[in-house]
């Protein structure tokens, strides 16, 4: 093989793998930081990240927790990086809820604002199972927890959630 | 299984086929008043998460490489090059030895070649990724952009006629962080590299390894790179990238 259909045969694989996850990858950082800016950054950074070190994923059915556990480490250099410059990362909460709901979806903005406000230790897992489809098993080797403990977070999240958010009578 | 226990399961995975949950919810009343709660908040719960995605983000060309690939076992961690430095004495002296033979060499130094080393850095900088580039037709949204400009040595501009910029990041070129774009010309996607502290004195004309491209001079001290896939790429956006920029220092 040519060193240019190499390069053309990496760069297929890249966009057939990272294509079909942008949105995915974008929603769990978004969820994880609560920032559209920094998501977008964070998610940038990883996509460029994901293509330097594409070799090193050896099977493409592995490509989404592999792509997630790249988001995640990028959040966290940048939430290190704003914790270096003292930035309140709660200053963060309430300033994305411009671009969710639409005015007439109140409900569906009480509900973001309820997930927001959950820590991000109940949230996370929260996101990656119910958005994006990981079992339990999945989620604790994407934030390398227990699968006990990532049970008692699923749970208390949506108790929190319940208790927090109105779902009215049926 | 009591309702205490109910609840931890349901609460907890609460698509999950369990048969013990399920004859629980036949027999109590509570316990299937709590599970329409539970998948009630399910279902509003997969459309709260769902947000909108930027089309920036969607449509997003694939990464320029700024450094070149790198493989995760020639990353070395902060901590181990901090362990690896030599000592500040030594660093020290180093600087100011490189500092009086640069002093010294200041009146040999030819404009020609400073361009032709800067060239090459720039083509070892983007040249293995050009082929990356795609056209698009989305812009990088301008809260990242502005921020890419702001990021960079010095004041550095963009007019609003400027060329589509479909991609933006800070890059280091010569030790100075500065905004590295992908602009949407008519013959096809460039990268234009704005650099306010390097200052060439005329054209400089770079074409190596399927790199063609050309350093150009920008107000008083600074210069911008615009390199494509071929001359025609580079020629059509020349003239306008020009016009866009300006540099404040």
């Amino acid at each position: 093989m040519t060193e240019t259909s190499a390069d053309r045969q990496r760069q297929l694989r890249y966009e057939r793998l990272v294509g079909t996850y942008r949105k995915d990858l974008y929603r769990y950082a978004y969820w994880l930081n609560r920032d559209p800016q920094l998501a977008e950054d964070v998610v940038q950074d990883a996509m460029l990240r994901a293509w330097r070190s594409l070799d090193s994923l050896r099977e493409d059915q592995a490509a989404k927790p592999w792509l997630l556990t790249i988001v995640r480490r990028e959040n966290a250099r940048f939430f290190e990086r704003k914790r270096l410059e003292t930035v309140d990362i709660d200053e963060l909460v309430g300033a994305p809820t411009l671009q969710l709901a639409t005015e007439d979806d109140t409900d569906q903005d009480d509900l973001q604002q309820a997930i927001f406000a959950l820590d991000v230790d109940y949230r996370e897992p929260l996101v990656l199972q119910v958005l994006l489809g990981h079992s339990t098993k999945e989620i604790a080797e994407i934030m390398g927890l227990s699968n006990g403990a990532v049970l008692t977070r699923l749970h208390r999240a949506r108790k929190k959630l319940i208790e927090n958010f109105d779902l009215g009578e049926e | 299984m009591n309702y205490e226990e109910f609840e931890k399961s349901l609460l907890a995975e609460p698509m999950s086929e369990c048969e013990k949950r399920r004859a629980l919810a036949d027999e109590s009343p509570e316990c299937r008043a709590l599970e329409r709660k539970v998948m009630q908040l399910e279902k509003r719960l997969s459309a709260a998460l769902a947000i909108p995605v930027p089309e920036s983000v969607e449509n997003a060309p694939l990464p320029s490489d700024d450094v070149g690939n790198t493989s995760s076992e020639n990353v070395v961690s902060l901590d181990a090059r901090r362990r690896s430095r030599a000592p500040i004495w030594l660093a020290a002296a180093a600087c100011l030895a490189l500092v009086s033979v640069l002093v010294l060499r200041q009146p040999q130094v030819d404009t020609v070649d400073y361009g032709a080393q800067l060239a090459a850095e720039i083509v070892e900088h983007i040249g293995p990724e050009l082929g990356m580039m795609v056209s698009a037709t989305e812009p990088v949204s301008q809260s990242k952009l502005d921020k890419v400009l702001a990021a960079g040595v010095g004041g550095t501009q963009l007019d609003r006629d400027a060329p589509l910029v479909s991609y933006a990041k800070s890059c280091v070129i010569n030790g100075q962080l500065v905004p590295h774009l992908v602009m949407q010309g008519e013959d096809g996607p460039v990268t234009v590299l704005l650099m306010p502290g390097e200052r060439v004195d005329g054209p400089v004309s770079i074409m190596q390894d399927g790199v063609e491209g050309v350093i150009l001079p920008v107000g008083d001290g600074g210069s911008i790179a615009i390199i494509g896939r071929d001359a025609a790429s580079v020629e059509s956006i020349k003239k306008a990238a020009m016009e866009a920029v300006e540099f404040s220092i």
